[in-house]
């Protein structure tokens, strides 16, 4: 019977001690912010495009870290997914949205002698890389341009266009056997 | 037009080169063993270089390579010659065939074919048999000069594939001494003496030993010797494997010599026994397995220097080099990690 | 810090890890004289041949311009001018392939040729002492000189460095195979390189100055020592010929025994290190006014007849200049030296500031590699590598694209000597990897920062948004608060200007209407959204799905409507009905904004004022956009369902506020001239400008009336 009592004893106070040591942990290191999401945040490539049918990088990562499927980013492809797997350890998947022709980075351009300068670009775009005043030509700052395309749709005279990025010297990232041959007249 | 990147110009040694070098500077070891210990060694290399060449060429065949020309790289040829040298002379044909298939079929192409093996395909496929069949592993001949039988090639070759020599001798017949007791290598001998009370003066006297270690033992080494000197000299290989483990095993023994001088085997015995210098220059310095960087390849070679002493006095075993190198082999991606040179530039702030 | 009064003494010369001794084959070439330069017919001069960004254009095309005459300005700091290599007009400036190893077109002017090489008007300094520093350093920068030895960085940014420099190191070492441009160089100009290094000395305040140059250059080093016998504060040393020792890190180490910080420059040491091109450049900048417009290239090869060193003017395509030196065949070309130089995609490409070396190779001189083996992890490289990296490593890291060990691997220590893959016996090309993976990561960290700023912006932009919709709400509510103060005071001190009073109602009424419009609007919005996205899990996306569900549509009506020739008369219906509809719409929503503050009776005047001299090509585009709508509507109904799910309501607001606005313009307009606009038939085309304000206004209104009847009717048919 004693037997049995220290036992129950050693174990309670066991219990109490490690409960208490939790307790305070728990106190004592507490995450103030949910730091997943952050994380999620900073894998995801900001280009608030919406396209995972929330407005906004920061809203699909909340939903991500809720449950969210990781393949709804576009802009991010499969290089996004495989580190959204790796961080939360899940499947990679597909991208869900088959969208047309390979990740090519691209960027809007307007065609500025058709700008009537409605502005409306420019209420669209998520990241104001669009500059210009009411009935102003307007222009795309193509450094800040994250290639969301959300744009080209409000334009009411379709003179945006996504052109893709072409390489420069200072970009090229030593592909030697893509090269573009390109024919030069022998005379010129 | 197919654009090609800096350097255009290249030094002209390349893997095949490598491998082929090292195979021809096993030629005075393997021609030192043949005159000490007959033609056995002769078959062993010959069966296990043209068994690991067409498993190689099969597993090739197997994976859509070009068997030929990746063949050509002699790695397999190499790894063959250096299971041959190891094992006994008169070891039964089928075992050396095993050990050379699961050389290269399960060390080095399972792990992805050359280059990407973790363990040192020869030793691997030797140790296999050293633990399926350690009496057969062990039986080595007697040196020549103390043989009861004399054995032709032909008397080798029925003894190697059929397990009678062509007088009707079994091999344990075959491996008495001229004094009718079972042959035993200098280092059983002394591990086996040594253990058995006796101090290492008494064990040394018997004929087994030479001049200054195993007769025929000591030229073997000496041959492995001078063929490894020649690879470092030709940049086949470098210094610091070799140099570590020989460096690291003669202290090793020096020391033990030092405390007990009748209980242990001397530093000069266990450098020129067994399998010490084909180890160092021949096995250990296989590149793939080895360490790449230049500390963790002195680390490297003293470990497997250290290892060596400590099974040749401790293990089981007469004879630890196969053990050391699959041990050290293990560490490899350890000491690679901490082994990292200082890169240019990266002086830490002084 | 280096005791650099010992280097002038000292016979101490240290060692780096690694290098490797590759097949010189320098004599072919390094005999003097170098051979003075050829004018070919036509050159092109990149913009662009250093580190940094170009000057601004000052020529254009059709220009004549004269030897030594600038083409561009360098207007800031990184920026290095061009100039014309010799006279001739200028024709054309536009992309044609560079002299770089993708081969991809760069800004380029192409000057042809006229063949007299005249120059422009010099004035060159005889005494370099009667200028100020400062006037030194903009006759360099402005002679375009950047670095000659590889990299092209700005010569005149290197002399004016921050920290103290103790040291300045001439290099002369040219450590690679094939190169004797330098060495040549050396022999021939020693007094004007010596002449160069003391303009560098006194722009530095005085640093001591040692000149390497490898054991195999006996003539060059017997040429500086004689060149720089009386000064005290000049050494020549002679260093062993190992492959990098040209490198700048590894020629520091060499001389001083000191390793640059890894991110750090020489100049963190107190030292600087200058090609002796570079300085030649500087002396001739100077003293004969001439700037950097050619260069010594060795021009080398088995295939090449007579190896040699010429002088070169900066631009002289590639082709012609080999055709010039009988060579028809130019499939490879490497610019610079086999270890570190690159073979030139398109051979009409430019020779450039920083080309110091044509390689000619003949097929088995430099053979191309056999075929690519697995890595033996041999080590090789390991012991090859002058910066002490573990190439076998990165080579691994670098094919599983893993960065964060590739960093940890000091992959940007890396100078891409090649001396890695020169020994490696399985010829893999490491350096190409290692430049992949670097540009790669490189690409990462930029995308990296983008995305960080973008979110920056996002997030700013919301914020923005926020107070400005709280600023507005702010403004409402006043303004409504201020009117209806205004009213209560006129009511009760005023009452018998009853025009006045009702016109105060009138304006108060307008603001209720406002006030219930955007009210019925708020709460439209999520009634719409909850009709909506009622199998959506989450209400917030619904705008930009609704959005992008409707552009999708549209552009699939696009698609449909290209296949499918609708009756030319519908069309012009419905073009023009959307431009009514589009002018309404301005209108009405101008009127709606002006509406809070404005009078109405200054509404029509109004927008025939904002109706400016753009009308003509608004109103053009806006029809076109209409146009696609409409024909989108009509020619598919399935994407109008949807698009209509979001449009209708909007619709109907929009439509109430045109229907009054319209009310209101017309009984002005009425009262003013009593035009029968209502009977006007449809307008004849809405890209016509009209002349008449007057005319304009009915026209709109009849057009604004023409698109709700065709809205509604619309409608109708969709419900």
């Amino acid at each position: 019977m004693t037997t049995l009592m220290f036992a129950l004893i050693a174990l309670g106070s066991l219990a109490l001690i490690f409960g208490l040591a939790l307790g305070y942990a728990s106190i004592r290191f507490k995450v103030d912010e949910d730091p997943i999401v952050e994380q999620i945040d900073q894998i995801l490539p900001q280009t608030q495009c919406g396209q995972c049918g929330y407005p906004g990088c920061k809203p699909y990562a909340k939903a991500i870290a809720d449950g969210d499927d990781i393949n709804k980013c576009p802009p991010g492809g499969d290089a996004t997914i495989k580190k959204l797997a790796d961080l939360l350890g899940r499947e990679v998947k597909p991208l869900n949205d088959a969208h047309d022709g390979p990740d090519i980075k691209r960027v809007a351009y307007i065609r500025e002698d058709e700008c009537i300068g409605c502005t409306k670009c420019i209420q669209a775009c998520p990241v104001d890389a669009i500059v210009g005043a009411t009935r102003q030509m307007h222009t795309v700052i193509a450094d800040e341009c994250t290639g969301c395309d959300l744009c080209v749709a409000p334009c009411p005279v379709d003179c945006i266009d996504m052109l893709a990025v072409q390489p420069t010297v200072q970009t090229w990232q030593w592909q030697m056997q893509a090269i573009p041959v390109t024919v030069v007249d022998a005379n010129d | 037009m197919n654009l090609l990147s800096s350097p255009f110009t290249r030094q002209s040694l390349k893997t095949h080169d490598l491998m082929r070098m090292v195979i021809l500077c096993c030629i005075p070891g393997i021609l030192v063993q043949a005159y000490f210990f007959g033609y056995g060694n002769l078959i062993q290399i010959a069966l296990a270089a043209g068994t690991c060449w067409l498993t190689e060429a099969a597993i090739m065949i197997m994976r859509n390579r070009p068997a030929l020309r990746v063949t050509a790289d002699n790695s397999a040829l190499l790894t063959g010659v250096l299971l041959g040298i190891a094992v006994p002379p008169f070891l039964p044909w089928w075992m050396t065939v095993i050990a050379a298939v699961f050389a290269i079929a399960v060390v080095k192409h399972l792990y992805g074919g050359i280059g990407n093996n973790l363990f040192n395909p020869a030793m691997a496929g030797y140790v296999l048999l050293l633990i399926s069949f350690p009496v057969a592993m062990t039986s080595w001949q007697p040196v020549g000069a103390l043989a009861h039988h004399q054995l032709g090639l032909w008397d080798s070759l029925q003894l190697v594939f059929t397990g009678f020599s062509a007088d009707g001798f079994s091999l344990q017949q075959v491996r008495m001494t001229i004094d009718g007791i079972a042959a035993a290598t200098p280092l059983d001998t002394v591990k086996t003496d040594l253990h058995q009370g006796l101090t290492l003066d008494e064990s040394m006297v018997k004929p087994v030993f030479g001049s200054f270690a195993g007769a025929g033992w000591e030229w073997l080494n000496l041959a492995f010797l001078a063929g490894g000197l020649y690879l470092v000299y030709r940049r086949v290989i470098t210094w610091a494997i070799p140099g570590g483990m020989l460096i690291s095993l003669f202290v090793c023994s020096a020391i033990g010599f030092a405390l007990q001088p009748d209980g242990t085997a001397s530093p000069m015995l266990h450098l020129f026994s067994g399998a010490t210098m084909l180890g160092a220059f021949f096995i250990a310095t296989d590149p793939v397995s080895a360490c790449t960087t230049v500390r963790g390849r002195w680390i490297f070679g003293a470990l497997i220097g250290a290892l060596v002493y400590v099974i040749r006095t401790w293990g089981g075993y007469p004879d630890g080099v196969a053990f050391a190198v699959l041990l050290a082999n293990m560490c490899v991606v350890l000491i690679d990690h901490y082994s990292k040179p200082r890169t240019y530039g990266h002086k830490e702030a002084s | 810090m280096i005791d650099v009064k010992q280097l002038l003494t000292t016979d101490k010369l240290w060692d780096y890890a690694g290098g490797v001794f590759p097949e010189y084959r320098k004599e072919q070439s390094r005999q003097l004289p170098i051979h003075s330069a050829w004018i070919p017919p036509l050159v092109h001069v990149p913009i662009r041949q250093h580190i940094g960004q170009s000057g601004n254009l000052i020529v254009k095309a059709g220009d004549q311009v004269l030897k030594g005459q600038l083409l561009t300005e360098p207007t800031h700091g990184m920026a290095v001018p061009v100039h014309a290599p010799t006279s001739g007009i200028v024709e054309a400036i536009g992309q044609s392939p560079s002299n770089h190893p993708s081969g991809l077109n760069e800004v380029s002017l192409t000057i042809r040729t006229d063949g007299q090489d005249t120059w422009c008007e010099r004035k060159p300094v005889s005494d370099a002492s009667s200028l100020s520093d400062n006037d030194l350093l903009q006759l360099i920068r402005y002679a375009g000189i950047s670095g000659m030895g590889g990299a092209g960085f700005p010569t005149e940014i290197k002399l004016t460095p921050v920290n103290p420099i103790q040291l300045l190191l001439i290099n002369g070492a040219e450590c690679e195979p094939y190169i004797s441009a330098d060495d040549t160089l050396m022999q021939a100009h020693a007094d004007e390189i010596v002449a160069g290094i003391e303009l560098m000395v006194r722009l530095l305040s005085n640093p001591v100055v040692v000149i390497a140059i490898e054991a195999d250059k006996p003539k060059a080093i017997e040429a500086m020592e004689q060149a720089s016998a009386n000064l005290e504060h000049i050494r020549v040393r002679s260093i062993p010929a190992k492959y990098p020792s040209g490198g700048e890190r590894q020629l520091i180490q060499i001389i001083t025994g000191e390793e640059v910080p890894s991110n750090g420059i020489p100049a963190d040491l107190g030292i600087v290190v200058h090609n002796v091109g570079t300085a030649y450049a500087v002396s001739r900048a100077v003293y004969q006014d001439e700037p950097l417009i050619s260069r010594v290239v060795t021009i080398t090869g088995n295939r090449v007849l007579k190896p040699a060193n010429h002088w070169v003017l900066l631009g002289t395509p590639i082709n012609d200049l080999l055709h010039h030196h009988g060579l028809d065949e130019l499939d490879p070309v490497i610019v610079g030296g086999p270890m570190m130089g690159y073979q030139l995609p398109h051979a009409e490409a430019p020779v450039i500031k920083t080309t110091n070396c044509l390689i000619i190779p003949s097929q088995d001189e430099l053979p191309s590699p056999d075929q690519q083996m697995p890595c033996i992890r041999c080590g090789a490289c390991a012991e090859a590598c002058p910066a002490n990296l573990l190439p076998q490593q990165l080579h691994w890291y670098a094919l599983a694209e893993d960065q964060d060990k590739l960093n940890e691997h000091n992959l940007f220590d890396c100078i891409e000597c090649g001396a890695c893959a020169y020994v490696c016996p399985s010829e893999i090309p490491l350096v190409l990897e290692y430049r992949q993976a670097k540009a790669m990561i490189r690409t990462s960290r930029q995308e990296q920062l983008k995305a960080e700023r973008a979110k920056q912006r996002f997030e700013a932009r919301n914020e923005r948004l926020e107070q400005e919709k709280q600023a507005r709400a702010e403004k409402h509510k006043k303004a409504a608060e201020a009117r209806l103060k205004a009213m209560a005071d006129k009511q009760s001190s005023a009452s018998d200007k009853s025009s006045a009073e009702s016109s105060a109602k009138q304006s108060a009424a307008v603001a209720a209407a406002l006030a219930r419009a955007k009210a019925k609007k708020a709460s439209q919005q999520p009634q719409k959204t909850m009709v909506d996205e009622q199998g959506q899990t989450v209400p917030d996306n619904s705008d930009i799905a609704a959005m992008r569900e409707a552009r999708k549509a549209e552009a699939r009506a696009k698609k449909a409507q290209k296949q499918s020739s609708s009756s030319s008369s519908d069309g012009t219906s419905d073009k023009s009905a959307a431009v009514a509809a589009a002018v309404a719409r301005a209108k009405a929503k101008r009127q709606a904004q002006a509406s809070s503050n404005e009078p109405e009776a200054q509404q029509p005047k109004a927008d025939s004022n904002a109706a400016d001299d753009k009308a003509a090509r608004v109103a053009a585009a806006v029809a076109r956009a209409k146009a696609k709508r409409d024909a989108a509507q009509h020619s598919d109904a399935k994407p109008a369902v949807t698009a209509s799910s979001e449009q209708p309501p909007a619709a109907d607001d929009k439509a109430a506020r045109v229907a009054a606005a319209v009310a209101r313009a017309k009984a002005k307009r009425q009262a003013q001239q009593a035009t029968d606009t209502d009977q006007k038939p449809q307008p004849t085309g809405a890209a016509e400008p009209a002349q008449d304000k007057a005319a304009r206004i009915a026209q709109a209104v009849a057009k604004a009336k023409a698109k709700r009847a065709q809205q509604a009717a619309q409608d109708d048919s969709e419900q």
